[in-house]
């Protein structure tokens, strides 16, 4: 399908009528007719209904509208990134990342935008993800990585980049770390670092554990981000909850937890139908691209 | 480190078909190793335009790769084309017309619409950066599913030599995300850019952009291959194959667009343009 044909329907979905629409498209009105057709016969049905009061979108139509608005609206911020428009602002990339997701997975991605967009003002804010996901919506951040893919409201763009297993993490000389995966029944009696928020990852794997390893465990001191707790199990406060994403230093081990295994879906995320500017569109495709390592491999 | 793909490593090219190394000396010309080098930033060994066109043996190396493609996609349609898949296919025939597909996508003549893509080492891939080397050869696949496309690429990646000893580079696209890439580069041992056109922009832009039908998308289904996975999106939008040929200037020289997706033009077509090409410039075409 043309470009042309395809940004037409944009229009005429808008005004639901051929001569405003070949008015404001610039072309006559059976130019817009046979476009119209032309792209009708490509998806393989109507997508008007062209009634003599008033024209009207099909059940096809209303389908097709937000997925043509989306390919036209990335093929002009690929035309626009391409040829280096706004090359004279700083491209900002403003990303949001949750405290529970360890920064160091995204560093490739980071270094290769900023070396390929020139001038790019990278900068993180860590924080919960429903402020991250506020902040978004005020249109303080254009990227979010983030776990709770399932909680998003459909003024989110939603990509999956993989999905990791939670981990327990304890010191390299605890019994745990001879076993190869720590079963949930081992736990009991066990004392662990919580987080200092409620709804972060650690205090729900502590929850869920609570129930299945009868009684036992505590989780007396919490942290705020992943790299606190490694600090915290490290200094022998307790065993973390982590996940196979997670760079472990080499005092600790990190361990799959089975019965139960526990995934965790890494997410990115964006406002739908925002122009990202040239470092976070680029930053988008490479995510989006690119095979992550769902497992951090300690040497 | 990965030895140079040289011609000298004509073993090495699929279908073990060895390149002989004394077919006119000029054929020594160290082709670019496009992946072990960091792309964009690397300075790429080119022929000079002066050298006479004559002395790449095209017709040599068209007789060693002789109507190998014709033949792997002529056993994957017999192998392939039947029942659901054969009822998918006749949809597409139908629904797509080869004459207006090739009037929807860019001609001859027209410029090469810019583009910026990952390639599978992680790294953007500026086409402004390809073209200052030389002319480009852009060809869409549809995807990692498609045995016709991985036939088509297999096919391309043993003419590669003759391409780069031509000074032109070859770039493969397609809208597979999430490392899809990466695979097939691997297990095709393909050597060439594959860079993801992320949603399909850049087919839409070069004008070959389509939505799989119906039927097709029912197939997919039925083998558990989803856009919304592949893609990142559920729209099945996806490239005809096809393959363009764009000169250092920016300007496409020649197009090939099937919408039959088991009938590909044999590659050998695109060393003798690029060698055309090369004579136009010298003669100031």
């Amino acid at each position: 399908m043309e470009l042309s044909q395809v940004s037409y329907f944009i229009t005429l979905a808008r005004l639901l009528n051929f001569t405003r629409t070949a008015q404001e498209c610039r072309i006559s009105q059976p130019a817009l007719t046979r476009s119209i057709q032309r792209l009708e016969a490509e998806i393989g049905g109507e997508l008007l209904l062209r009634e003599r009061a008033a024209t009207q979108l099909t059940d096809l139509g209303r389908a097709m509208l937000p997925l043509f608005e989306r390919v036209v609206n990335a093929a002009e911020i690929a035309r626009l990134e391409a040829r280096r428009l706004y090359r004279n602002e700083r491209p900002a990339l403003r990303l949001g990342m949750s405290p529970w997701l360890a920064f160091p997975l995204l560093a490739p991605v980071l270094t290769e935008v900023v070396t390929a967009i020139s001038g790019t003002e990278f900068t993180v804010t860590v924080g919960s993800e429903e402020m991250l996901r506020e902040s978004m919506l005020q249109g303080n951040l254009d990227i979010l990585v983030a776990f709770r893919g399932d909680v998003f409201p459909e003024r989110f763009d939603c990509w999956k980049l993989f999905t990791t297993v939670v981990t327990l993490i304890v010191p390299r000389g605890h019994a745990l770390a001879a076993a190869t995966a720590i079963e949930a029944s081992q736990l009991a009696k066990s004392r662990f670092v919580g987080a200092s928020e409620p709804n972060a990852l650690p205090e729900i794997v502590l929850a869920l554990l609570r129930r299945r390893a009868d009684a036992g465990i505590e989780s007396p001191h919490r942290a705020n981000n992943w790299e606190n707790a490694l600090q915290l199990v490290q200094a022998g406060l307790g065993l973390g909850v982590g996940l196979s994403c997670w760079p472990v230093p080499p005092e600790l081990a990190a361990r799959p937890l089975i019965e139960p295994t526990l995934e965790h879906n890494v997410v990115l995320a964006t406002l739908a139908g925002r122009t990202p500017s040239p470092a976070a569109s680029a930053f988008i495709k490479l995510a989006r691209a690119r095979t992550w390592k769902p497992a951090f491999v300690q040497s | 480190m990965r030895q140079p793909p040289g011609l000298d490593a004509g073993a090495s090219l699929g279908h073990n078909r060895v390149l002989p190394r004394d077919t006119r000396g000029h054929l020594s010309c160290k082709p670019v190793d496009f992946y072990s080098s960091a792309i964009p930033r690397m300075a790429a060994t080119r022929i000079s335009s002066d050298m006479p066109s004559e002395t790449v043996p095209i017709d040599a190396i068209a007789a060693l790769t002789n109507e190998s493609l014709q033949e792997d996609l002529a056993a994957i349609r017999s192998q392939r084309l039947t029942g659901a898949a054969a009822a998918a296919y006749e949809e597409v025939l139908l629904r797509f017309d080869q004459g207006e597909m090739l009037e929807n996508a860019i001609k001859p003549g027209d410029p090469m619409p810019p583009f910026l893509l990952p390639n599978t080492a992680g790294q953007l891939v500026d086409s402004a950066t390809l073209l200052s080397r030389g002319p480009l050869i852009v060809t869409f696949y549809r995807g990692g599913w498609c045995p016709y496309c991985m036939a088509t690429l297999e096919a391309l990646e043993r003419l590669r030599a003759s391409f780069e000893c031509l000074g032109a580079s070859l770039v493969a696209l397609s809208p597979d995300t999430g490392g899809r890439g990466a695979q097939i580069r691997r297990r095709h041992n393909l050597q060439f850019e594959i860079l993801t056109d992320v949603d399909s922009t850049v087919a839409f832009q070069f004008g070959v952009m389509i939505r799989l039908p119906a039927r097709y998308r029912q197939l997919m289904s039925s083998k558990s291959v989803e856009a919304r996975d592949w893609h990142g999106n559920p729209s099945w939008f996806i490239p005809l194959p096809s393959t363009f040929v764009v000169a250092s200037n920016g300007a496409i020289v020649h197009t090939e667009v099937h919408v039959d997706f088991t009938n590909r033009t044999e590659p050998l077509s695109l060393p003798r343009v690029l060698s055309d090409l090369r004579v136009n410039q010298r003669e100031g075409i």
